[in-house]
């Protein structure tokens, strides 16, 4: 430690671009870590195997999909169409989710912090991230087209057609999300245009439904060139018009879009479902706050208890909106003749219905990840997680009511309500089922090794879903509820209630 | 020429002011630290003149302009350290900073950089990576990346965290120095010997208004805050 502090002089001849910045720190780490040869062979070799034992999981997993589209071509059931536009429509809300809260151009955390402050123009620097979300947006565009219409049957050159649209769409939907992240109107700027592409995904089932209504026999399409050909051309000249502006982007925006990036990232490699969609559809700080007067009415920590979770729910637009989807989603399901009855209709009520308890399980995986929250209560950990559970009861039964008046089969709709109260609780118990226990020992079978502690994390929930609608099965399948498989839908309903609150352990 | 111009500036986020209005000016040399207690939105402060975040009203000027971080003069001649620490994988503490300096257009950087590593008491550590680090060596490093770049203008938040007391010590010298040699700084600190050493006067952000403190009062403000 000695000597005085120099007084750095830059030199214009001196200044590195950004593109010759990035390329020097790669430089630098290459040289620091460089790559072994057989290691790169390896990689591309998992790599390329990996992508082949998808393509054929996929191709046999087609194979029975696409006999259950084709003898399901006639009725109420859903047509081509609808199966196509469904499926380019959710890729695409999907699409502008990703784009506009983790991109579409982006930076590592390391490179915004010391690549953002130096005189390197931006442009240079995010250069590659345009290109890969241009690609990406393109090459997702293509399967999302592509896909349904091979699975639905549709000739090759109708596939050909179907799958250029949908690279043409997903060009212009990363080309626009660009123009909205140069301008500053990007996801985490404020929260509006996170809340509209949430909003957006969310209205794809409902708009899915009212087709399903209005033309169920929607028979497969294939968009004419001209039409994708100006798509692909609007597109291009989107990402061209971002890419032009790119100098224009702010620090503070990229620093956020790493942020959603690298909590998306660990979310990923966790397999922590919650995570990721919080990364991708927290929808950032809100303008202002409207006080809401529930709290000031609640009494008593019951009350207490209920008005948080009330006023959790009410400010997210994401489970808002993620309730209404999942509404018209079991709507829409209960028109195809397998699943309006039967098993397959238990499969829907159960599986949505649940889907619906999540939704409205806000305030529970709040206290689910902060147990704090409970204790701040007088209530106990029992007591706490049976009042969070009436939520989740309400927005699930929502839902299943929804799909009874969709079926229009009243009969069995008495056990509906107890269910509901089933579904609300297994969402309070995956609300608290903590971390992945990792240091469970993975299961040896002949297919591979499981790990084990993530199958039982997973299932933690859904496996209350499963075992507690078993009376609501029964009633489906017999095609009406009697008074004594409602009073024991109503008995698993207070055992599920009971099991959801048995609080095991703290991680 | 007045450097940096705060004109009723409020700062805060979604709407919600964290702190009153404030009025300053930084001069050329001019030494300014931010006090308070926690939570009156120093940090927040020190973001909004970085240009990290749009003030909620009012106007901050840096040399006669707006402050825009897009702007590459505004880059070149403001350093800022603000409590983020993020590292290129595989990269060591002294490339970072050769790679800091190379990105400002310094000559010699690798010159600079072992002079400075030498000045914080890391030069020993230049070949390590950022994550070996002890937590008081990394600010050691951070605060080096703001000093291997030219600056007019230098940023602090909180710069003698995790510090020990001899390197506060030498800290509060350099931001003397550095104000001897023209350089403005405005730091965020609750060292009132910091404060002392750096001859500094204060604007002390308080719930009913933003005062500024003479230079031979602020150590005693500060202090009373224990």
């Amino acid at each position: 430690m000695s000597g005085r502090l120099p007084r750095p002089v830059a030199a214009d001849e001196e200044l590195l671009t950004g593109a010759e910045l990035r390329r020097l720190t790669a430089r630098v780490r290459a040289h620091n870590v460089p790559s072994e040869p057989g290691r790169v062979v390896a990689d591309v070799g998992q790599v390329a195997v990996t992508a082949a034992l998808v393509v054929l999981y996929l191709w046999g997993f087609g194979a029975p999909v696409r006999e259950l589209l084709a003898s399901d071509a006639s009725g109420f059931g859903l047509g081509h169409g609808l199966i196509q536009g469904m499926v380019l429509a959710l890729a695409v809300a999907a699409g502008a989710v990703v784009a506009t809260r983790l991109g579409p151009a982006g930076l590592p955390a390391a490179g915004v912090r010391w690549w953002l402050p130096t005189s390197a123009d931006r442009a240079g620097l995010v250069a590659p991230s345009v290109v890969r979300a241009a690609s990406a947006g393109a090459g997702a565009g293509l399967l999302a087209g592509g896909v349904p219409a091979l699975l639905v049957g549709a000739a090759a050159g109708q596939v050909v057609l179907d799958a250029a649209f949908g690279a043409a769409v997903g060009l212009l939907v990363v080309g626009a999300a660009g123009l909205l992240q140069v301008t500053g109107a990007g996801a985490t700027a404020d929260g509006t245009t996170g809340r509209v592409v949430t909003l957006l995904l969310a209205a794809v089932p409902v708009v899915g439904l009212g087709v399903a209504l209005w033309a169920p026999t929607w028979a497969a399409w294939a968009v004419p060139w001209p039409v994708s050909t100006a798509l692909g051309l609007a597109g291009a000249a989107a990402v061209a018009g971002w890419a032009a502006r790119l100098d224009r982007l702010r620090a503070g925006e990229l620093r956020a879009r790493a942020s959603a990036a690298m909590q998306a990232s660990a979310a990923l490699l966790s397999l922590d479902s919650g995570g990721v969609s919080r990364a991708l559809l927290s929808t950032g700080p809100a303008t202002s706050r409207v006080l809401s007067p529930v709290p000031g009415l609640a009494r008593g920590p019951v009350g207490a208890l209920l008005a948080a979770d009330a006023t959790l729910l009410a400010r997210s637009s994401a489970a808002l909106a993620g309730l209404v989807a999942v509404a018209a989603s079991a709507a829409v399901a209960v028109q195809v003749p397998v699943l309006g009855g039967g098993i397959g209709l238990w499969v829907v009520l159960a599986g949505l219905g649940y889907a619906g308890a999540v939704a409205g399980a806000v305030g529970p995986r709040a206290a689910g990840e902060n147990p704090r929250l409970d204790a701040l209560v007088p209530l106990g950990a029992r007591g706490a997680r049976t009042v969070r559970a009436l939520w989740p009861a309400v927005t699930s039964a929502a839902v299943l009511l929804t799909a009874v008046m969709a079926t229009g089969g009243w009969a069995w709709a008495g056990a509906v309500v107890p269910a509901a109260v089933v579904l609300g609780a297994a969402a309070v118990r995956a609300a608290y089922r903590g971390p992945v226990p990792w240091d469970v020992p993975m299961l040896a079978t002949p297919a591979g090794a499981v790990p084990t502690g993530l199958v039982l994390h997973q299932a933690t929930g859904p496996d209350l879903a499963l075992l507690g609608t078993l009376p609501l099965a029964v009633a489906a399948v017999v095609g009406t509820a009697s008074p004594t498989l409602v009073a024991v839908q109503a008995v698993f309903a207070v055992g599920a209630v009971l099991w959801a609150g048995h609080a095991r352990r703290t991680r | 020429m007045t450097l940096l111009d705060l004109s009723d500036l409020v700062v805060g986020y979604g709407g919600n002011a964290v702190c009153p209005a404030v009025t300053l000016t930084v001069e050329p040399g001019d030494v300014v630290a931010v006090i308070g207690s926690n939570g009156t939105g120093k940090s927040t402060l020190l973001r909004t003149v970085l240009g990290l975040q749009e003030p909620l009203s009012g106007t901050v000027r840096a040399f006669g302009r707006t402050v825009d971080e897009r702007e590459r003069g505004f880059r070149r001649r403001v350093a800022g350290v603000l409590d983020d620490d993020a590292f290129f994988p595989g990269v060591t503490v002294r490339e970072h900073l050769v790679l800091t300096a190379r990105g400002h257009g310094v000559r010699d950087a690798g010159v600079v950089t072992d002079r400075v590593l030498d000045h914080m008491g890391i030069a020993d550590h230049g070949g390590a990576m950022p994550h070996t680090l002890s937590s008081g060596q990394r600010r050691r490093f951070l605060l080096a990346s703001a000093l291997v770049r030219p600056r007019e203008l230098l940023v602090l938040d909180e710069p003698e965290q995790r510090l020990d007391t001899a390197m506060r010590t030498r800290l509060g010298e350099m931001l003397r120095a550095e104000a001897d040699a023209g350089t403005a700084v405005l730091f965020a600190t609750h060292d009132d010997r910091l404060l002392a050493a750096t001859g500094a006067r204060a604007l002390h952000l308080a719930d009913d208004g933003a005062v500024l403190v003479p230079p031979a009062q602020a150590p005693d403000v500060l202090a009373g805050f224990r």
